[in-house]
């Protein structure tokens, strides 16, 4: 049985009875925080403590934020264990919001940026841009034509306004390692 | 009354700098472009002002601060005009203006609606420059006397209230306000110049690089979210006729206007509420003092004056605890303090003893900021329209470039541009799992500050925490966060007794 806006789902138990799980996404989401909290707390036991004239050191604020965040990440946990969405529909995430729908268009988009930074210091901004802006506009389900005149023009324009006009350098290419 | 502070020189310091060709050109672009920014639903005033800050970052504190308050401005209006062609807020502070506006458009009557609302945000904004030039000052001085611990008590309780009332959840609110305090933890301690979580990259040794991070989860998470869509979508807008409306009916709606621009100023400065809550309130009081309350939602011309006024009433109301305590009054005003930090400044009373041209420089830009989108407003409304249809993948291509090369041009860094990816996805995924963004970016842009102050405050108080608490502002700054941490547990486990 699903519960619907927050996400909450029954889930029965092998052995019998039934296992309550009120919003699964808030507990991953906790574990999550409470990981990250762990791990920053252990980085940030390591930094000096310092004195009280000093104001305690660099791992005062750290260690603070950290335990915060920990107590926090457990309430959430809890929370979404034991409480029931529909409960408190005000928890629930916004409408349509949540993992799993269309994440393929963000996820290429995020990769191709990635690649794009990644050329650009090889390729230079002239070459690298109008790809990296064609191939997004494609993506997104626009005519080659129109993808490519669309790269074109943005790319001769944020060049022009940045590299002519305000004097900042883009760039260029760096192929042969100059 | 102003005390330490300039008195009446603080109005005119700025004047001759801000009256100069350049700076005027910037304040009208700037507008413009905010106008844009409201127009086309889904871009607001917070993305035009994380998009474009990278530019201002080589301009003058004046001129700098001319082109985002231009921005603010402008696209607080501007969500009026798809609301009421295309029955869409262009933003959200826009919401209440569709009950009225886009029924009105329906029956030809598209000009005047829009009319009415231009000139009600007019009034609004101007009435609220006026507000926060009187009170501005006063807080000012008054805050002059504190010392490191009531800065702390202050700056933790706004970071609180704006945790507090983002999103759904006022628990993932908090998260994300200390998610926002981890990140500003990167970088160097302030007070022994220890590293910190910079793993050993040289770029972190400053901390995370302000603008590319803020840019990242406005700018290029927007990009993600547009690509979830139908990026192609087209919308249709209504036909506009004449726009000027009659000054007998401003005239006759002048308790409206009143009304409105004065709950705007309020709400403005009360942190993390602003100009949406603003155009409800006022909205709901305009309806319920109505003679003729069931004429609200079929095109009442009083259901569009009323949240116009008071949306834009917030620009000036919401610039007070900013200027005066570094407290962002909203989610825009938190991005025009990193702009001040980039420019070497920090909000609080000494920004008025010491930059007084600074200040000066803001009311005045507000000011002429309000009557620029007036003009763009009544002439060229019909032609702003038109923005709504652009294809969404042109935009979001257009977004995603402009925001690229204006994080590169900062520093010349693609460091840059890597942290403005990670902000981007960590934009994103927090809006998927229900966590605002609003209170992790204040968090991260006052966190550096509010460390400083409570540890400024432990050596004042010879390591003790409690001594906190003797300080009468203080303590009741931190009495009022931990009431509105605890209080709504407490109260839902009473009324489950």
């Amino acid at each position: 049985m699903s519960h619907g806006g927050g996400g909450g789902r029954l889930v029965r138990a092998p052995a019998g009875g039934a296992i309550g799980v009120g919003n699964p996404a808030d507990v991953v989401t906790g574990l999550a925080l409470l990981a990250f909290a762990a791990v920053t707390g252990a980085v940030g036991w390591g930094y000096p403590s310092g004195t009280a004239q000093q104001g305690f050191g660099a791992s005062l604020v750290p260690l603070l934020l950290a335990g915060v965040l920990g107590c926090l990440a457990l309430t959430l946990v809890l929370r979404g264990l034991f409480l029931n969405p529909s409960a408190s529909p005000s928890d629930a995430p916004p409408a349509g919001e949540g993992f799993g729908r269309n994440l393929a268009l963000p996820a290429a988009l995020v990769f191709l940026l990635g690649v794009y930074l990644f050329l650009l210091g090889r390729l230079g901004f002239l070459v690298a841009t109008p790809l990296f802006l064609a191939t997004v506009m494609k993506l997104t389900g626009s005519p080659a034509g129109r993808a490519m005149a669309v790269a074109l023009s943005l790319t001769a324009l944020t060049y022009g306004f940045f590299e002519l006009l305000f004097g900042v350098p883009l760039p260029e290419a760096a192929l042969w390692g100059s | 009354m102003f005390g330490e502070i300039g008195g009446l020189s603080l109005y005119t310091a700025g004047l001759a700098r801000t009256l100069q060709p350049d700076i005027l050109l910037l304040l009208f672009l700037g507008t413009l472009i905010g106008l844009v920014f409201g127009v086309i639903p889904g871009l607001s005033a917070t993305i035009g002002i994380a998009i474009l800050t990278p530019f201002t970052f080589r301009m003058s504190t004046e001129a700098s601060f001319a082109v985002l308050l231009g921005i603010y401005c402008g696209s607080t209006f501007g969500g009026s005009i798809s609301a009421v062609l295309a029955n869409i807020p262009g933003t959200i502070s826009a919401v209440m203006t569709v009950q009225d506006g886009y029924p009105m458009a329906q029956r030809g009557e598209a000009g005047r609606a829009i009319g009415l609302a231009t000139v009600s945000s007019f009034i609004g904004g101007i009435l609220s420059v006026f507000a926060l030039a009187l009170f501005a000052p006063i807080i000012a001085a008054w805050a002059l006397k504190f010392s490191a611990q009531e800065y702390f008590a202050v700056t933790l309780f706004g970071i609180s209230v704006i945790a507090y009332v983002s999103g759904t959840s006022m628990l993932k609110g908090f998260i994300s306000a200390v998610l926002g305090l981890l990140a500003g933890t990167v970088g160097v301690d302030p007070t022994t110049a220890y590293p910190r979580f910079t793993f050993g990259l040289t770029e972190l040794l400053e901390g995370l690089p302000l603008i590319p991070l803020i840019v990242g989860m406005f700018g290029f998470a927007e990009v993600l979210r547009m690509a979830e869509k139908n990026p192609s979508r087209f919308m249709r807008v209504t036909e506009v006729g004449k726009i000027v409306p009659r000054l007998a009916e401003i005239f006759r709606m002048a308790g409206t206007l009143a009304r409105g621009s004065i709950i705007g100023v309020f709400i403005g400065a009360v942190p993390a509420a602003g100009g949406s809550i603003a155009a409800i309130i006022s909205y709901g009081v305009e309806k319920r003092i109505s003679s003729h309350p069931e004429t609200f939602g079929q095109g009442e011309p009083r259901g569009i004056v009323a949240p116009e006024s008071a949306n834009n009433a917030t620009t000036g109301g919401a610039m007070i605890p900013m200027l005066t305590l570094g407290i962002p009054g909203d989610l825009v005003t938190a991005l025009l303090i990193g702009a001040l930090i980039i420019h070497g400044l920090f909000p609080g009373p000494l920004l008025f003893k010491n930059n007084p041209e600074v200040v000066s420089s803001i009311f005045i830009s507000l000011l002429l900021s309000n009557f620029i989108f007036l003009a763009l407003g009544l002439l060229g409304a019909k032609y702003f329209a038109k923005l709504i249809t652009l294809p969404r993948d042109v935009l979001l291509t257009m977004i995603l470039c402009v925001s690229v090369v204006g994080t590169y041009s900062i520093q010349n860094s693609v460091f840059d541009v890597w942290v403005y990816l990670v902000g981007g996805i960590l934009g994103y995924v927090l809006t998927k799992v229900g966590v605002p963004v609003a209170p992790f970016v204040i968090g991260f842009i006052l966190g550096d500050m509010l460390e400083s102050y409570f540890r400024q405050g432990l050596i004042l108080a010879y390591g003790n925490p409690l001594q906190f608490f003797t300080r009468p502002i203080a303590a009741a700054f931190l009495i009022l966060t931990i009431t509105l941490v605890f209080c709504p547990y407490i109260l839902r486990l009473l009324a489950k007794k």
